[in-house]
């Protein structure tokens, strides 16, 4: 016959973890709305005033137009010394 | 019917992962996941200089190659620059192009080994995460405030896993310096260093990596320069994949669908009136180049691709998924791949021009177009081509990993890659563990020639076969070892597969498999026949003769996706060609995929079993084993529910 020890303690954990799936799920969803409202705070805050800024001052991020005889662009990849590559960018 | 899979651990926490490492630390290497014993063996070179004894007490040097978190994860691992092991990630956690850190498939190339992460000497990632992310915070300063949605919903991942590999690398318990190459050197390194070539143009198309959607270079021995560049958001690899997403398939899954439905349509440039409209979309200058008018396109702030102006274009909204394809649809795709094809055409032109080599090698997610592949030769100035079996971002483990090897600690090359067979296999105990456990109905083969009889007859008479045999391929295509095959003589065995089987659209069209020497006699291909044709990756049309007599691998435009094999690559399955050629005069098999839709290609006996048991596969071949669907009726389910992209 099974001592209650042994019963009761594998029916807490298995309640126990029953609890902490619930409580990721709800943190969760905490967490999107969360970061949706920081993140959209930093959007308009941080990057809204820089892009507008750049946009005065005819800055452009991303070459959208281009007027050339050709759109390849020089470049040296490979080749590079050794401690370039431990870098991430 | 509960997945064991005997040999990884399926759990996500990386403390566990270290945990499974410490206890099989000392586990023998398993005999499965050698390669086939009559494979020409490329011994490496470096030690002959060496002493007996030296050579005797020599460590090998392993390289981990590691890409991830965009789309199709892999790990690969190279032992004294011979890769011995690699794998996609989806084909251990079942999600179909998995991009999580591929720790599965770490774990897995690891345990092939016998090795721990401790004994690896370096690691190399694909790419280089921080100018990736300069490049995206770049888009949202030039399309503030339409890119709001994106940055909210995209950042969180950058700032929680894409910008902290380094703190997952070490999380495995890898202590040693961790190299990073640009996206687009990766996949220049995975085309040409383990290509036949020793010098060679290369090469690189694919939607974007940091900045770069577009390279042209030239690789000489161990040396790779790329020269030129064409930078975000000018990418043909985007064109199509927005054509893709205009023609209601999903984006990074479903461009291929658009090539195959492409020949339903108008394929002739001056009739089709959507080809015309497309090319006023992009801009081509005769070296090549090219630049997109970013009006009719969204992909640079949001997430749908197609912009308004657009769909005015193409005369319609974007279409719905699983609505019914019109003849205008299929114009679109015939047009989108018209265009990729004229765009990927000048590109190679001018790449002979600058290099002034013979031979190419292409790397890139739109080296995957094997349509345009089979059109290579006969359109530019080379002679020959070559393409890795994963020219897509899976393939940029192994091209990190050699770079390394050979480019950065400048050892000579020595490896070819000559197969795709990497990844994990199952010795004959372990599936007879498996289906003894799973209490299957099963019978064995007492020898090989009874088996490839057998089966032949089965495939002749009609049924649909499950192939599963040795290393599990590396790379998006089946290539013979985790493959379905049937009789494609049987004119409605498309119709077959695609409804009972594969459960998806009715016009994708299956690829055959042939013997190398007979490929000629049913295909117009390229003499010599190009060695690539081995991983399924050029498009060729079937002589007239025989379309009418294999129809279920004819396309509608009379092409084929060829496989060839030879012997020495795959006995079996190439007796078993063999033997059904003998019984049906046409030495040609339908091979596809061994995979639900929506689902990655099957890795395990597991897989394997419930793919056969849930879908309309007659029986099932797994080493020895003959595992028939109606002998096991307890474990039939429907895949048709589940069946999705």
């Amino acid at each position: 016959m099974a001592t209650p020890k042994a019963t009761i303690i594998p029916t807490m954990i298995a309640c126990l973890r029953k609890i902490k799936e619930a409580l990721t799920v709800v943190g969760k969803k905490v967490s999107t709305v969360v970061n949706t409202i920081l993140l959209g705070v930093i959007y308009i805050f941080v990057v809204g005033p820089l892009a507008i800024a750049a946009r005065l001052m005819k800055k452009r991020f991303i070459q959208t137009e281009k007027k050339s005889e050709t759109y390849w662009v020089k470049t040296d990849v490979g080749n590079k010394p050794v401690n370039r590559y431990y870098r991430q960018y | 019917m509960s997945e064991t899979s005997p040999s990884i651990a399926t759990t996500g926490s990386t403390k566990k992962l270290i945990a499974v490492q410490r206890r099989t630390r000392n586990l023998p290497r398993n005999p499965a996941h050698k390669l086939p014993h009559n494979l020409p063996q490329k011994q490496p070179h470096m030690l002959a200089h060496m002493t007996n004894h030296q050579q005797v007490t020599a460590k090998p040097m392993y390289i981990l190659g590691i890409s991830c978190y965009y789309h199709d994860a892999s790990a690969a691992l190279l032992k004294d620059g011979q890769v011995v092991a690699a794998a996609q990630e989806e084909r251990f956690t079942r999600k179909k192009h998995d991009s999580s850190f591929p720790q599965h498939a770490i774990l897995w190339c690891l345990q092939s080994q016998g090795i721990t992460p401790g004994d690896l000497s370096r690691v190399a990632f694909y790419e280089k995460p921080f100018t990736k992310f300069e490049r995206v915070l770049y888009q949202h300063l030039h399309s503030f405030p339409k890119s709001i949605k994106t940055f909210v919903t995209s950042l969180p991942s950058w700032l929680t896993e894409k910008l902290r590999v380094m703190k997952s690398i070490r999380k495995l318990g890898y202590k040693g310096d961790v190299f990073f190459l640009e996206h687009h050197l990766s996949h220049a390194a995975s085309a040409f260093l383990v290509s036949p070539f020793k010098k060679a143009a290369i090469v690189t198309v694919d939607g974007v990596g940091e900045w770069t959607t577009t390279t042209i270079g030239k690789g000489t021995d161990s040396v790779i320069e790329l020269f030129k560049e064409i930078d975000f958001p000018h990418s043909i690899g985007l064109l199509y994949s927005t054509i893709t997403a205009y023609l209601g398939f999903s984006v990074n899954n479903s461009e291929y669908k658009v090539m195959g439905l492409a020949p339903y349509g108008d394929m002739n440039r001056r009739t089709n009136l959507f080809y015309r409209k497309l090319k006023s979309v992009i801009d081509v200058k005769s070296d090549g180049s090219y630049l997109l008018d970013m009006s009719y396109f969204t992909f640079h702030y949001g997430d749908r691709m197609p912009s308004n102006v657009l769909c005015e274009l193409l005369e319609g909204p974007v279409r719905l998924p699983e609505a019914d394809l019109t003849s205008r649809h299929k114009d679109i795709a015939a047009a989108v791949q018209l265009v990729t094809e004229d765009v990927m055409t000048q590109i190679l032109k001018h790449a002979h021009d600058i290099t002034k080599c013979d031979d190419v090698v292409l790397g890139g997610g739109v080296a995957l177009n094997s349509v345009y592949n089979g059109k290579i030769l006969s359109n530019t100035p080379f002679k020959k081509v070559w393409i890795h079996p994963d020219p897509g971002d899976g393939g940029t483990s192994i091209g990190a990993a050699m770079y390394v090897w050979n480019c950065i600690l400048k050892h000579k090359r020595s490896f070819v890659l000559s197969h795709a067979s990497l990844g994990p296999g199952y010795s004959t105990e372990e599936i007879k563990a498996y289906l003894d456990g799973h209490h299957i109905h099963y019978s064995t083969f007492s020898k090989s020639d009874e088996l490839v009889k057998q089966i032949a007859m089965l495939i002749f008479k009609g049924s649909v076969v499950g192939w599963f045999q040795g290393r599990m391929e590396w790379g998006p295509r089946a290539l013979g070892n985790r493959s379905i095959l049937s009789n494609p003589q049987n004119p409605r065995m498309q119709e077959i597969l695609n409804l009972k089987v594969k459960h998806r659209e009715k016009f994708r069209p299956f690829a055959p498999v042939v013997c190398l020497e007979d490929a000629s006699t049913y295909f117009d291909c390229n003499e010599p026949i190009p060695e690539i044709t081995d991983f399924m990756l050029m498009v060729y049309p079937i002589k007239e003769k025989w379309r009418k007599k294999i129809p279920a691998v004819t396309h509608v435009d009379g092409s084929g996706r060829l496989q060839t094999i030879q012997r020495f690559q795959n006995p079996l399955y190439y007796d078993l060609i063999k033997e059904f050629g003998r019984l049906a005069k046409i030495p040609i098999l339908i091979n596809t995929s061994f995979n639900i839709r929506g689902e990655p290609i099957v890795c395990s006996p597991h897989d394997a079993y419930r793919c056969m048991m849930g879908t309309g596969i007659d029986c099932l071949v797994m080493d020895k084993f003959l595992i028939r669907r109606d002998e096991n009726p307890n474990d039939m389910w429907d895949s048709e529910q589940i069946a999705k992209d």
